[in-house]
């Protein structure tokens, strides 16, 4: 199999989104890894992740980064999913548990953000 | 659960080098997603509160766990320069040399990872 046979799965909605959270995934994941990581060796410590999420403009990065991560993550598990016997008999099913759980991993990572 | 399409995915022989690739940006795409679920867990401690966060960075930032923190940046690497090989190809850029394509970007992930692991020990260390 190839990526091919994910985007015939995923088409036509599911796979240009995965591109497209892929992508800003790719960035987002540098970043964080920055912020967290490269700018002092404290900045885990938790008055500086406190001080951090207390910002407007990392708040919303973190919030984009929380929704396409989930989106990103539970659309791939969909795509696996559907692959099994299991998954291409049930569909519907499939479909509506992924993004149950991509809804909850949202709102469950939103309201961390919105703590502070 | 019949998982037989799956466990093709663990199959190397006779397998074409895309269908490797394909193989293994599954798989650590499965290991990224518990790792979101568990991330997320985890900062549920933040909510608790500073003693709580305190204990879990002092359990899970440190040498021992170093390894772990690699294995995480490989999977995390090879994931992205994979998945950005797949969207290049998607809008046909680059697609004449797709083959070296795909060594190219294993190549960038492991770079990424050697450099992300390093600086990862330099962190831990506190050097």
């Amino acid at each position: 199999m190839s990526e091919s046979h994910t985007r015939k799965v995923l088409e036509p909605f599911g796979w240009v989104f995965q591109m497209i959270t892929g992508l800003l995934l790719f960035a987002f994941v540098i970043f964080h890894l920055y912020i967290t990581h490269l700018t002092s060796h404290d900045a885990l410590e938790y008055a500086k992740v406190v001080e951090r999420l207390s910002n407007p403009a990392i708040k919303a990065f973190y919030w984009l980064f929380l929704a396409s991560a989930s989106f990103h993550a539970f659309n791939g598990l969909r795509a696996v999913l559907l692959d099994t016997d299991f998954g291409a008999r049930n569909e519907k099913a499939v479909n509506a548990l992924t993004m149950l759980l991509f809804l909850i991993a949202v709102v469950y990572g939103g309201l961390l953000l919105l703590a502070f | 659960m019949e998982m037989r399409r799956v466990s093709g995915w663990f199959t190397l022989k006779g397998k074409s080098i895309n269908s490797i690739a394909y193989s293994f940006h599954r798989l650590t795409g499965m290991v990224l997603l518990l790792y979101l679920i568990a991330h997320l867990s985890f900062l549920t401690s933040l909510r608790i509160g500073e003693e709580t966060y305190t204990a879990f960075i002092s359990t899970t930032v440190r040498p021992e766990t170093l390894p772990l923190d690699s294995l995480l940046f490989l999977a995390t690497f090879y994931h992205a320069f994979n998945g950005l090989r797949v969207v290049l190809n998607e809008f046909g850029l680059l697609y004449e040399v797709r083959k070296a394509l795909i060594y190219v970007m294993t190549l960038l992930a492991l770079i990424f990872w050697l450099y992300s692991t390093y600086m990862m020990y330099v962190f831990v260390t506190g050097w």
